[in-house]
């Protein structure tokens, strides 16, 4: 009776207790649990955990256990952390190739090239660090021994392993944790958070954490022994976006981050999964100006403004690009869509130089307007004949769903030592039923759809014609 | 010693090459004439006979170039199994373009020294507010030909100013740096630097006020002056900066340039198709004939310019 009494009233309760827990330096570890009681041997156990680790992420301890294990081949005895996040980066690198945790000589180098840098302007040789780089890259993790980075990958390994214990010692508890700018949130009530850890008036940064992690690379677009390191080169990124990634686990939100950084923009939504979700920075000369955002599909789910930002249907456009004769160039093309004569968004663009994009004269006219629109990042390689397939997600620069209303879907094709051609017709957004358009010379049958959104990009999408 | 340009046709040759010489920058402005690559000049030619001249004699000779491509060749093969793709190409390219970036970034920064005592007239170690307006003042009074207080295109002036002692406008042009930094030498410099509303014009209240902004930005400490280390810092930044875009969009050429080679279009790169390239690049500087191109032998024809006329043809020319 009594044990009943007090379970109903413990759980009306609901209390959230909070445990601080030691961080490597001044900054703590914050940990909320709601839903159950903790015990003091509990806690004790998770801070004495944290203790043991957290020096072996100092400079010292650390680069004395990473040589053992490049002379030797094993980490000390004791060095249970690191060689846990050394096997874990060893495996996402042979899986994935984006990240690795490789160039530990390289990091080393680099921390003494910037104190010197400091007085005399020097920088490390770029050519000499790439070349070894490439060296290191060849190697198998198991044939010869590699110099670790791994102090940034076994702090998200670290936070890893606490959460695991204390959702062992707390299994029905409802966990928030908090390190920095870090966030992990296992509830079933959702947190709302800010992806750069600072309140913008963009609503594309404001996002509701529930069962998973956030955290960011490349905030400060920092130079120096915290910068991001471009996984191919030796060299710290410089001038790339920030990166803010949540996931099921920090290990992965933190080698995704890193990659996303410095991955090509192209290719910035490939290593993605249902499960993660990214927005980026970029870099700006300015810190006052307006932040150029871009967000990966599955990020817009979990905004706090999700309903203003989803988007049900994506426009398919199937293109015919009519054989030429055998010496001729392929076209540039670009299509967009207008409305009220001013470009509103753009769905498509072949070709790569930006320098050719006036040949496109009628949309250079209107896109010129658009100051900052990065055209040379959404651009694609120009195809060859035959008939292609392009999804677009039906979304503004901004991220805005397209708002429902009347446009012109524009087409223009331009080819050196061959003609332009212009194609247009008139587009009611929700799209009711598929639009056919056929050309003359530049350009073939075009065909506009819609599809759920969801669908992915056509993989076989080139049909070589002749 | 100025040596007196001695024919008309030499002076404007000369003048034409500062005009034409646009600088290297990644950034894209909104040209509605294509900038013409690989035209060429005389500039052009100087840069082909630097990249090749092994023996330092100012010529490239036939030998010279088929060695240097055989070696270059061998470096982008990076995986030994003689298959080039274009992360080879690139990444031999790259390497040259960031030993150059290197030492063009050393003497920028050793320069910058040079610049700051020019500006610091009482030479304590600190550029005030003062000294560093009046600096500006007549960086514009000088650019400013014409008197009408604004810079425009039509400031241009045939005659650049001597950078440094010693060097002349007559004589040979140098090979063009890796890193272009915009200068308050030349209009286009200040244009580029100063010109944010892109009309085409830098009037003095814009400079000024872009002038001083610049100084509130790198007066990091807020002291109201300038030391020498806040001065290189900033610098730096921007040179950093300069040096980033270029890079990408020089990286970026490469990949064209690799497509545009790969004839066959099977990513790989075949030493006959590479050496083909280099044998025409190096026929058309070769003019006379003589398997030996010097800075003295007269340049190939010109192409048709296609810009000017409305039925544009784009021409792209493949240098690998």
């Amino acid at each position: 009776m009594k044990t009943a009494c007090c379970l109903l009233f413990c759980t009306s309760l609901a209390q959230a207790a909070t445990v601080t827990l030691p961080g490597p330096g001044p900054l703590p570890v914050r940990l909320e649990v709601t839903g159950t009681e903790i015990s003091k041997a509990e806690q004790l156990q998770l801070q004495q955990y944290l203790e043991q680790q957290w020096p072996w992420l100092a400079d010292a301890r650390y680069w004395s256990a990473a040589e053992q294990f490049a002379a030797t081949g094993t980490w000390p005895a004791d060095a249970v952390l690191l060689r846990q996040a050394w096997q874990q980066c060893e495996a996402w690198w042979q899986q994935q190739r984006s990240y690795h945790c490789r160039f530990g000589a390289a990091r080393k180098l680099w921390g003494l090239a910037s104190q010197q840098a400091a007085a005399s302007g020097e920088l490390p040789d770029r050519v000499k660090l790439r070349r070894e780089a490439r060296q290191l890259l060849s190697l198998q993790s198991d044939a010869v021994r590699l110099l670790p980075d791994l102090q940034g990958f076994a702090q998200a390994v670290l936070l890893d392993n606490l959460l695991t214990q204390a959702k062992t010692l707390w299994p029905d508890a409802s966990l928030q944790l908090q390190f920095g700018h870090w966030r992990a949130q296992f509830a079933d009530t959702a947190l709302t958070v800010q992806a750069f850890g600072q309140p913008t008036q963009n609503p594309l940064t404001a996002i509701r954490l529930q069962q998973q992690v956030l955290l960011q690379a490349n905030v400060n677009h920092a130079i120096g022994p915290d910068a991001v390191w471009h996984p191919l080169e030796a060299w710290p990124v410089q001038y790339g976006p920030a990166v803010a990634v949540t996931s099921q686990s920090f290990s992965r939100a933190w080698l995704l981050a890193q990659a996303l950084t410095a991955v090509n923009p192209k290719a910035r939504t490939q290593s993605l999964q249902q499960t993660d979700a990214a927005l980026w920075r970029e870099w700006q000369q300015d810190p006052t100006a307006a932040p150029q955002l871009q967000a990966s599909a599955s990020w817009f789910d979990q905004l706090q403004a999700a309903t203003a930002y989803q988007q049900s249907q994506q426009l398919q456009l199937q293109l015919e690009l009519p054989v030429q004769p055998r010496q001729a160039k392929r076209p540039y093309v670009s299509a967009w869509l207008s409305q009220d004569g001013q470009w509103q968004a753009q769905l498509l663009l072949l070709g790569e130089q930006p320098r050719w994009y006036a040949e496109l004269r009628s949309w250079w006219r209107q896109a010129n307007q658009q100051k900052g629109q990065p055209f040379d990042q959404l651009a694609g390689a120009t195809r060859r004949a035959g008939v292609h397939q392009f999804l677009w997600d039906a979304r503004l620069a901004d991220g805005r769903p397209l708002p429902a209303g009347d446009y012109i879907l524009h087409l223009e094709a331009a080819r050196e030592g061959g003609g332009r051609e212009q194609l247009k017709l008139p587009l009611h957004w929700p799209l009711s039923h598929p639009l056919v358009l056929q050309g003359q010379h530049e350009l073939g049958q075009v065909r506009v759809d819609v599809r759920p959104a969801g669908d992915p990009t056509p993989t076989a999408a080139v049909h070589p014609s002749g | 010693m100025m040596m007196q340009p001695k024919t008309i046709r030499h002076f404007l040759l000369v003048s034409s090459l500062y005009l034409l010489g646009q600088p290297a920058t990644a950034q894209q402005t909104n040209n509605t004439a294509p900038t013409r690559a690989h035209q060429p000049t005389l500039q052009a030619k100087i840069d082909f006979i630097a990249e090749f001249d092994q023996n330092g004699d100012g010529q490239v000779s036939h030998s010279e170039f088929f060695t240097e491509r055989q070696h270059r060749l061998a470096l982008m093969d990076l995986r030994h199994n003689a298959q080039i793709d274009v992360a080879g190409y690139q990444a031999e390219y790259a390497d040259r373009l960031d030993q150059r970036l290197a030492a063009d970034r050393k003497g920028q920064l050793k320069q910058t020294e040079v610049r700051f005592a020019a500006v610091d007239k009482d030479q304590d170690g600190r550029i005030s507010s003062a000294e560093y307006q009046s600096s500006g003042q007549s960086a514009f009074r000088f650019i400013d030909s014409n008197k009408d207080g604004q810079i425009s295109k039509t400031d241009s002036k045939a005659d650049p100013v001597p950078q440094r002692r010693g060097q002349n406008n007559a004589e040979q042009p140098r090979r063009r740096p890796a890193l272009v930094m915009p200068t308050t030498h030349s209009v286009s410099g200040m244009l580029a630097m100063y010109d944010t509303d892109k009309n085409g014009e830098v009037s003095a209240a814009e400079y000024q006020q872009i002038r001083q902004q610049a100084f509130a930005r790198t007066d990091a400490d807020q002291d109201g002056s300038l030391s020498a280390q806040e001065y290189m810092q900033e610098f730096t930044d921007r040179v950093d900066q300069q040096i980033a875009s270029t890079r990408s969009a020089q990286l970026k050429q490469a990949q064209v340039r690799f497509k545009a080679l790969d004839k066959d279009e099977n990513g790989i790169l075949s030493a006959a198709e590479y050496h083909q390239s280099g044998q025409r690049m190096f026929s058309r500087w070769d003019t006379d004939q003589n398997r030996l191109v010097s800075a003295s032998e007269a340049l190939p024809e010109a192409e048709s310019a296609p810009a000017t006329s409305d039925k544009a043809k784009k021409t792209t020319r493949t240098a690998p």
